[in-house]
């Protein structure tokens, strides 16, 4: 199984300065739950443009952070913006679980 | 320093305007330099100068933009060599500023119609004033939000002529995520140019009407710009900056790696298109490559460290 997070590219920014990596960190997780939430109001307003644009936004972090199988789940979303609602439901339970796996993946403290 | 020219298309052709720093021909009496401007526009069917205050001077053309903003920058070059005043010619665009906003000549245009200018001459060699409604870009709903006035086009083009005698980079961050931003600037915050140690200076924005705003104040070095932001296309954006001052790095930075945005970034001749993830590298070598193309604006001795 691919590891949830591939740190390299973060750590060739950060030098490898483990408190800068908290910092963003905790950024990166503040921004990802507001995408979840987001997803989660797109889907009960069945507005796709919303789900298509949170979605969009998720990869983008999800890539800048190195967490790839969670920005692929994403960018499966985004592409999927006209899917059913059962099936929407069914990719925010997969990019929930791959967020589990990426916070457990991130250092808690630096 | 690439060709800087606009085309702003109204019902009877394509019009051509600049703005010329009066100050700076400064020797020159509006009547002199009527009469010293006026071969520039032989075989125009239509032109108009204006001398609307102390400090500029705008002409509008209709046909043969390109012919006539070659001579206009000829012109101007040898007035002010004339004055004493040699100059690079990459500054050239400091002096004789394309204007890029269909409102501007619109009310230029106006005034001159009107007698609203303080001194207005139309140098029309048909003399037939058959002006029509410039249309900019009336599809663009979002573009025109980002119109400026001529007074905020002026305040810009004095905090971008202060590029050249700045310390220090200004990077200008639009990116509605905040963890995207903060990535960015842990890049961008080490940057250096050779002969200083002061970090650069970093605004970040989420939206496209704050980040307009923060451009036309500080006249940032290099634009780097999310695609889809909080109120609107990266892409607006990209293009209300190159339009306005082509010397500007403008820099996409996206998700979204599809070939249609790209096309469209290439229209709006911006400098780099980058998709996430990106590294340090990428990021750098576009702040590297805006030193070498300013190096003559800046001493010729910079580079980035990080």
């Amino acid at each position: 199984m691919e590891p949830p997070v591939n740190f390299d590219n973060l750590r060739n920014i950060t030098g490898g300065d483990a408190s800068v990596e908290a910092t963003l960190f905790g950024f990166f997780f503040e921004s990802a739950e507001e995408c979840m939430q987001k997803l989660h109001e797109a889907l009960a307003a069945n507005d796709e443009s919303a789900w298509r644009q949170n979605a969009h936004a998720f990869k983008g972090i999800c890539l800048n952070l190195g967490a790839l199988p969670l920005g692929a789940l994403c960018s499966q979303a985004q592409g999927d913006f006209r899917a059913t609602a059962e099936e929407k439901q069914a990719m925010i339970l997969a990019i929930e679980s791959e967020f589990l796996r990426v916070r457990d993946a991130v250092p808690q403290k630096a | 320093m690439a060709e800087v020219f606009t085309r702003i298309k109204s019902d009877g052709g394509e019009w051509g305007a600049v703005t010329i720093k009066r100050h700076y021909l400064r020797s020159m009496t509006n009547e002199a330099f009527h009469a010293a401007i006026r071969p520039v526009f032989q075989g125009i069917d239509e032109a108009h100068i204006a001398f609307i205050n102390d400090q500029n001077i705008y002409a509008l053309w209709r046909g043969k933009q390109r012919v006539v903003y070659k001579m206009l920058r000829n012109f101007v070059s040898t007035s002010l060599m004339q004055e004493g005043l040699a100059i690079d010619p990459a500054l050239l665009a400091s002096y004789i500023d394309p204007i890029t906003r269909g409102d501007e000549l619109k009310l230029m245009i106006d005034s001159a119609k009107n007698g609203v200018a303080e001194d207005t001459d139309d140098i029309g060699l048909d003399g037939v004033d058959n002006t029509e409604e410039t249309s900019g870009d009336e599809a663009d709903e979002g573009h025109k939000a980002l119109r400026v006035s001529i007074e905020q086009t002026e305040l810009y083009r004095e905090a971008a002529n202060q590029r050249a005698y700045r310390r220090q980079l200004h990077f200008l961050i639009v990116e509605d995520q905040v963890f995207s931003q903060k990535l960015l600037c842990e890049i961008l915050r080490g940057v250096r140019m050779r002969n200083n140690n002061e970090s650069p200076l970093i605004d970040t924005t989420q939206g496209v009407r704050d980040a307009w705003k923060l451009f036309l104040k500080k006249a940032p070095d290099v634009v780097f710009i999310d695609l889809n932001l909080v109120d609107g296309s990266g892409h607006t954006l990209a293009r209300a900056i190159k339009e306005l001052d082509p010397m500007t790095q403008v820099i996409i930075v996206t998700a979204n790696n599809f070939e249609e945005e790209l096309n469209v970034a290439r229209q709006n001749n911006v400098d780099g298109f980058i998709t996430k993830p990106y590294n340090k590298k990428q990021i750098l070598d576009c702040v590297d490559r805006y030193i070498g193309t300013t190096k003559n604006l800046k001493g010729g001795h910079h580079g980035t460290s990080s």
